[in-house]
């Protein structure tokens, strides 16, 4: 693939899923800039590789693993640079829902905390909807790891949650 | 156990938030242009070595909205400053004369440095086409430079060129593409990324071309006549005589090899969970086996990721960087060639933030384009400095503002290799 082609093929597959990974972005990192961060690191990563990526069947798959891998990098180094852009390419709005509740709050606020990688394989598993082999080849790991993250982060959200209750 | 109540409540939760999330821009041509600005950072570190030194440079858009001309071929004009605006402080776009008479003086890797679109030694400058970003360049031993550049709009490629002491354009080397000097500045080796991509080429400081081969490699390094060209695991690296054409098969992995060719040092990521562990070594090119007399690898022995990109002049070092995560700019390094022991740079207060730099031949002093950001990020401020291994350091020029490229932070200084 010649350099012009690749620059076009790429950026067309970007601007078709970067509200989506922007969306997974956040909820990995749950802030705004560090989600545009991660999105960014990780898709100079991907256009590195994009001549491999773009012949595989699912792009999106190891797109999400190059980003659970990058955030995983980020929590792994005892110092971090995080270059804080100037221009705002990811916005966070209200909700049109109905306001949040003091539970949805204290909910969302535990997701933020969860280790990195419980974050992420809840993540994929509850929004992405992916299934626990799908969510165990994003992340490197057994199902059986997988069932485990996910069920220790419930559990952990519900103890907690319990706690914030009485 | 988890029910699915709790699942569907988890799962509507993480749905609420991640809808509102809105993308107002552009990603794509940001992650190019990070892609390229990662590539040269780790590639201008080849710019610290007294000795072979290596660029990359990937095609890339520098930012939404510009166009996608190919970049023209500089223009050049040389005119020598009156003596007494050198220690006045510089301006962007210092006022050229086409057609001037050259200075006497010759640049040389320890006077001449880039300032935005100009490059200066001496009393002189060297005007380039204005607007041009000087991403790296060398002083060539005739005293003219390699240079690799990109306009700050149109076209966002690098071009390799190489110029005359007056600044005249002698060889265009081709677009996107990868070289290396030898210590001396007597030979460069480039590979272009344009359509000719399997074509490598040695050219003499005069811009004449002095061998060609076709080659799948990457260039790695060339000392004296000898190039040397890095290839990956599946083809390994190769040594090549460009005086005799002989070649010969060398590890995985060669990105730098001793002023005296008798040990190469090795660079390679290993594939994990994080996906960068880097991995340096070096190997003695003496034995027919290659042994190697130092390996860090992964975080235990390599913590702060040190990546070498060449030996000091006298090769008792390694030059490089320690990786900075997510960073536009470099942690300047240096090891013990002998024994791995960090002898510059790492992470946290031992980071030495910056552009370009280079080892001196004293092995002692650095010159580099500094970071003077506090903090560090947003890299809001930059000088030329000069520093001995201590981090005593001094400024040779005089503090700038960075230019700021789309919400991207860029140096104003650049310091040969």
């Amino acid at each position: 693939m010649g350099n012009t082609e690749r620059e076009v093929d790429f950026s067309a597959y970007v601007r078709a899923r970067q509200t989506s990974l922007a969306r997974f972005a956040y909820l990995l990192t749950g802030d705004p800039h560090s989600a545009e961060d991660l999105v960014q690191s990780s898709l100079a990563k991907v256009y590195a590789r994009w001549d491999h990526i773009s012949t595989v069947e699912s792009p999106d798959a190891y797109v999400r693993k190059v980003m659970v891998n990058e955030h995983t990098t980020w929590w792994r180094r005892a110092w971090r640079h995080r270059e804080r852009t100037d221009s705002e390419l990811i916005r966070v709005i209200d909700p049109a829902a109905a306001p949040a509740t003091a539970h949805d709050a204290e909910l969302w606020a535990h997701v933020r905390s969860l280790a990195p990688r419980q974050r992420a394989a809840v993540v994929l598993r509850y929004y992405e909807d992916l299934t626990e082999a799908q969510t165990a080849e994003i992340l490197g790991v057994s199902v059986g790891t997988v069932k485990s993250h996910t069920s220790r982060a419930i559990s952990s959200l519900r103890s907690r949650m319990k706690e914030v209750t009485s | 156990m988890t029910t699915p109540d709790q699942e569907n409540e988890f799962q509507a939760l993480l749905r609420q938030h991640a809808d509102g999330v809105e993308v107002s821009g552009d990603f794509a041509p940001v992650a190019i242009a990070r892609r390229r600005r990662d590539q040269r950072t780790r590639a201008a570190l080849g710019a610290a070595a007294a000795v072979a030194v290596i660029a990359v440079a990937v095609p890339t858009v520098w930012s939404a909205g510009r166009g996608t001309a190919p970049v023209p071929a500089l223009t050049t004009s040389t005119t020598p400053l009156p003596s007494s605006s050198t220690s006045s402080v510089p301006t962007e776009g210092a006022p050229t004369t086409t057609g001037a008479a050259p200075s006497a003086t010759t640049a040389t890797r320890d006077t001449a440095y880039a300032l935005d679109d100009t490059i200066r030694f001496g009393d002189t400058v060297v005007g380039l086409e204005k607007g041009t970003v000087v991403e790296t360049f060398a002083v060539l031993a005739n005293g003219g430079f390699l240079l690799q550049s990109h306009q700050s709009t149109g076209s966002s490629q690098s071009e390799m060129e190489i110029l005359s002491p007056t600044g005249r354009t002698v060889a265009s080397l081709g677009l996107s593409g990868m070289y290396a000097v030898s210590p001396d500045g007597s030979y460069v080796i480039a590979k272009s990324g344009d359509a000719n991509g399997d074509t490598i080429v040695v050219y003499a400081a005069d811009g004449s071309k002095v061998a060609q081969r076709t080659d799948a490699r990457d260039v790695g390094a060339i000392v004296g006549d000898v190039a040397y060209l890095t290839g990956d695991a599946t083809r390994g690296s190769l040594e090549w005589n460009v005086a005799t054409g002989a070649t010969r098969a060398l590890p995985a992995h060669v990105v730098a090899v001793s002023p005296d060719r008798t040990r190469a040092a090795l660079q390679w990521f290993v594939s994990t969970d994080a996906m960068d562990e880097a991995c340096w070594a070096v190997v003695e090119l003496t034995k027919p086996s290659f042994p190697k007399t130092v390996e860090r690898c992964g975080p235990g022995e390599n913590p702060a990721m040190f990546m070498p990109t060449a030996f000091s002049s006298r090769g008792t070092y390694l030059v490089g960087s320690h990786y900075v995560d997510g960073g536009f700019w470099f942690s300047a390094g240096v090891v013990r060639a002998s024994d791995g022991s960090r002898v510059l740079g790492g992470t946290g207060d031992r980071v030495v933030s910056g552009w370009t730099w280079h080892l001196g031949d004293d092995e002692s002093t650095f010159t580099i384009s500094r970071n003077t950001s506090t903090p560090l990020s947003p890299a809001t401020g930059n000088t030329l400095q000069q520093c001995t291994l201590s981090l005593d350091c001094t400024d040779l020029r005089p503090e700038l503002p960075t230019l700021d490229w789309g919400g991207s932070r860029e140096p104003r200084y650049t310091v040969p290799r």
